[in-house]
């Protein structure tokens, strides 16, 4: 039966030939028409924001970026404290009203509150959105000396003394049902600084998740959102050092954030000191642990942003202990400002090279 | 003994050739090349300038408020040195095309943003 053989040897060869192509094409056809794509928004939070969606159509990636756009925009003017807007009930709305009335706000933003009060209790006071009057105070100073360098001032001791009074005794009322918050105690502002940028990211992110986006990554002014992988690759999320360069780098696919409190970007001298703008509840000063910079990594970039602040106003044992109520998924990366670091989780080996 | 005929032969010959072809359509769609990605320049928001980062070029932005000198060599671009006040641009080192990274050089106070993007990327 030599035909009925040759009709099977080159079925078998035929067979052969097509399985070999296939297992040589499948990794590289898994995403054979996703192409980069790439955005910059500068303004919204005072900073730049960097957009990278992996899509197989220009139309799906603009339709990601004009969302995103629309609502780091919507949620820079909602957590506003320096500007009014038209139309709008911001943050600044709700400190100007302190002592007065209860001001109706956009849920949106009555999320931002409650949140802020939640860390406030988990974080220990670290970071406090009813600290404002004392950041107000640095942000002035901070402000005016850069702008005039030979006239550079701390707030005095009695300014800082009385704002920090005065924030001490604030409480934030939210009332859901009426849709309004309340600042009792005339003087007290809120300021969200510390966690706003890392809540809407994570926010804004999340909802373009639901809405089917995927493999994308989000640098607002720094702090990473990434969601997805790049392509069938994972994201690379690297930790800024200080001192130039890089420290850290983690490879990882999913949704995932790095957020990094540092003292070398915003900051002002006074008589040859540097102040920079994170301040510790505790003395109403720069916090002053030693820390150039503080990196987490974790899922969620507004808990991300929450305690990069946090750990920037603790010392290392006191920072590990806060740790441990946020769980075993969180990576940390210390850095000192004479270049030492320590690492918990991903960053354990001290953040790599 | 004869493994293959000529028959097998130029079918196997075939299949190569599909499979080669097959290949060549997959990589062109992708669009990902190498060496296509461009420094991008923004000042305020807009667009400055843009340099092919295969090319080495030392470029100095010079805006109202202060210069910035930028190079592009060996396919990476960093700012080698600014008059800023906080030099967090000069220190951010080199910037790489990867990629799997999100990242950019910032010079807050000349208002400077730098990024490398695919040409083809928007």
């Amino acid at each position: 039966m030599p035909r009925k053989n040759g009709t099977r040897r080159t079925g078998a060869l035929i067979s052969l030939v097509l399985l070999l192509c296939l297992s040589l094409c499948l990794p590289s056809c898994t995403f054979p028409l996703q192409k980069r794509y790439a955005r910059v928004i500068d303004g919204p939070f005072d900073t730049a924001t960097q957009l990278v969606i992996y899509s197989r159509n220009e139309s799906n990636a603009e339709a990601f970026f004009d969302a995103f756009e629309e609502k780091i925009t919507a949620w820079d003017k909602l957590a506003d404290i320096y500007h009014e807007y038209d139309g709008i009930n911001n943050l600044r709305t709700l400190n100007l009203s302190a002592g007065s009335d209860p001001v109706a706000l956009d849920p949106r933003l009555l999320d931002l509150l409650e949140y802020g009060l939640t860390k406030r209790d988990e974080t220990n006071g670290r970071v406090d959105l009813l600290l404002g009057p004392v950041l107000s105070l640095w942000h002035e100073c901070r402000t005016a000396g850069l702008a005039d360098p030979d006239a550079a001032r701390t707030p005095t001791e009695s300014e800082l003394a009385a704002a920090s009074a005065t924030a001490k005794r604030a409480t934030l009322h939210i009332d859901r049902a009426a849709g309004t918050a309340y600042l009792p105690v005339p003087g007290s502002s809120v300021d969200v600084g510390a966690f706003a940028k890392g809540y809407a990211a994570e926010r804004i992110s999340a909802e373009l998740e639901s809405d089917g986006y995927t493999d994308f990554a989000a640098n607002v002014g720094g702090n990473l959102r990434v969601s997805g992988d790049a392509a069938g690759e994972p994201w690379t999320l690297s930790v800024r050092d200080p001192a130039g360069g890089t420290v850290g780098r983690i490879e990882r696919s999913g949704s995932l954030s790095l957020v990094t409190s540092g003292s070398y970007e915003r900051y002002y001298t006074v008589d040859g000191v540097r102040y920079h703008h994170i301040v510790d509840p505790d003395t109403n000063y720069p916090a002053a642990f030693g820390w150039a910079s503080v990196s987490v990594l974790c899922a969620d970039a507004g808990v991300a942003d929450v305690l990069s602040t946090a750990l920037f106003c603790l010392d290392r044992e006191a920072g590990v202990s806060l740790l441990s109520a946020f769980g075993s998924s969180v990576s940390v990366l210390w850095i000192t400002e004479s270049g030492e670091r320590f690492g918990v989780g991903a960053f354990a080996e001290g953040g790599g090279s | 003994m004869r493994i293959f005929s000529r028959r097998d032969a130029a079918l196997l010959l075939s299949l190569l050739l599909l499979f080669g072809v097959l290949l060549l359509v997959v990589f062109l769609l992708r669009g990902d090349g190498s060496g296509e990605w461009d420094v991008v320049i923004r000042y305020r928001g807009e667009t400055a300038a843009r340099l092919p980062l295969e090319t080495d070029v030392e470029y100095l932005f010079e805006c109202e408020e202060g210069v910035n000198r930028i190079v592009v060599r060996d396919g990476a671009v960093r700012v080698e040195s600014a008059d800023c006040k906080n030099q967090v641009c000069v220190h951010h080192g080199a910037l790489l095309p990867e990629e799997t990274a999100v990242d950019f050089i910032s010079c807050a106070p000349h208002r400077l943003l730098i990024t490398v993007e695919r040409r083809d990327g928007k």
